[in-house]
C-alpha cells in the first residue's frame, strides 16, 4: 500500500538511503573497473554526465574488449529506450511544465520512479530527493573507486538490494489482485527467458512486462 | 572514435532518451494509457527477474537469500519490511554460501 506521506515519511527515507548506498557501492565497483579503461579523470566524468550503472558498465566492458563504438552504440541505445515505459508512468503524476520535466529526467532511473510511484506523495519531489541521493552516491563511489577503495565484501551484499527493493515496488503497486497475478506471471515469464535467452536482457523483460500488462487491457 | 568522444556520445544518447521520455514524448492516451496503469507491478517484477538472474546466468546465493526473504514479506506491502527482511536474507545467503 503507497505510503500517504511525502518526502518527510521516514520508510520512505530509509528505503532510499538503502538504494543510494548499494549505489555508492555500485560506484565503487565502476571507479575501480573502468579507471584502468578510461583514466581517473574520464571516469569521474563519465558518472557526472552519464549517471547510469547499466549504460557505463556496458560501455567501459565493450571498451576494454576493443569494441568499435559502433557496437556500443548498439549495446547503449536498448538501454536507453527503457526510459520510455518509465516516463509513461509517471507521467500522470508530474506537472504540465515541460522544463521542470527537463530537469527532472535526469533522476529518471528504475529505483527512483519505483519510489515515486510507491508513494502517493508529489512525484516531482521524490524523484528529485531520491535521485539527488543516488546521484550523489554514484559520483562520490566512482570517486572511491578511482582513489582505490574496495566494495570488498558489500558488493554481494549491494548485488542483492535491487532485486530486493524490485520485489517490494512489485508488492506495493499492485492495487488489485490482478495486479499481482500479473507480476507474477510476469516475473516467471521473464526468469525463464533471461535463462533461456541470456541475450534478450532487460529490454527482453520489459517487452514481456508490456505484453502481460496489454493483455484484456480496455482503455 | 577517443574514450572522450564515447563517453560524450554514450552521455547524449542516455540524457536525449531520458529528456525524450519525459518531456517530449505525449503522455499515453486510450488504449496505451490502460496498459501503462497496468503496468508497474509486472514491470517491477521482470525487473527483479533481471537482477536476480544478472547478466551471466549465475545465480549468486546472497541474492537468492535476498530474494526469497523479500518474497515472504510482500503480502505486508511495506517496501521498508521488504528491504530490510531482504538484505538480512542476502546477508544470511552471503554468509552462508
Amino acid at each position: 500500500m503507497a505510503s500517504r506521506a511525502g518526502t518527510n515519511d521516514p520508510a520512505l527515507t530509509a528505503t532510499a538511503l538503502s538504494v543510494a548506498a548499494a549505489i555508492g557501492v555500485f560506484g565503487v565497483v565502476y571507479g575501480a573497473v573502468a579507471e584502468p579503461v578510461l583514466g581517473a579523470g574520464l571516469t569521474v566524468a563519465s558518472s557526472v554526465v552519464i549517471f547510469s550503472g547499466a549504460a557505463q558498465f556496458t560501455m567501459v566492458g565493450l571498451l576494454a574488449s576493443g569494441a568499435t563504438a559502433l557496437g556500443i552504440m548498439a549495446s547503449v541505445v536498448p538501454l536507453a529506450l527503457r526510459h520510455l515505459p518509465l516516463a509513461a508512468m509517471l507521467q500522470a503524476r508530474l506537472a504540465p511544465r515541460r522544463v521542470g520535466r527537463v530537469f527532472l529526467s535526469w533522476f529518471l532511473i528504475d529505483e527512483t520512479t519505483g519510489l515515486a510511484l510507491s508513494h502517493s506523495g508529489p512525484a516531482e519531489r521524490i524523484l528529485a530527493v531520491t535521485g539527488a541521493l543516488a546521484y550523489g552516491a554514484w559520483v562520490l563511489g566512482t570517486v572511491a573507486g578511482v582513489a582505490g577503495a574496495s566494495a570488498g565484501n558489500l558488493a554481494p551484499v549491494a548485488d542483492a538490494v535491487f532485486p530486493v527493493l524490485f520485489i517490494g515496488l512489485a508488492a506495493v503497486t499492485a492495487r488489485v489482485r490482478a495486479d499481482t497475478a500479473r507480476a507474477v506471471i510476469a516475473g516467471c515469464a521473464a526468469v525463464v527467458l533471461l535463462l533461456t535467452v541470456p541475450g534478450a536482457g532487460v529490454l527482453g523483460g520489459i517487452a514481456v512486462a508490456v505484453a502481460v500488462a496489454a493483455v484484456g487491457a480496455r482503455p | 572514435m577517443s574514450p572522450a568522444a564515447i563517453v560524450a556520445v554514450v552521455a547524449a544518447v542516455t540524457v536525449g532518451s531520458r529528456i525524450l521520455a519525459m518531456a517530449v514524448v505525449p503522455p499515453p492516451r486510450g488504449h496505451l494509457a490502460a496498459v501503462v496503469d497496468r503496468l508497474p507491478a509486472p514491470l517491477f517484477a521482470v525487473l527483479a527477474a533481471a537482477t536476480i538472474v544478472g547478466n551471466d546466468g549465475n545465480l549468486d546465493p546472497a541474492v537468492l537469500g535476498g530474494a526469497g526473504a523479500a518474497l515472504v514479506t510482500v503480502r505486508r506491502r511495506s517496501l521498508l519490511i521488504t528491504v530490510v527482511v531482504g538484505l538480512s536474507g542476502a546477508m544470511a545467503g552471503h554468509v552462508l554460501a
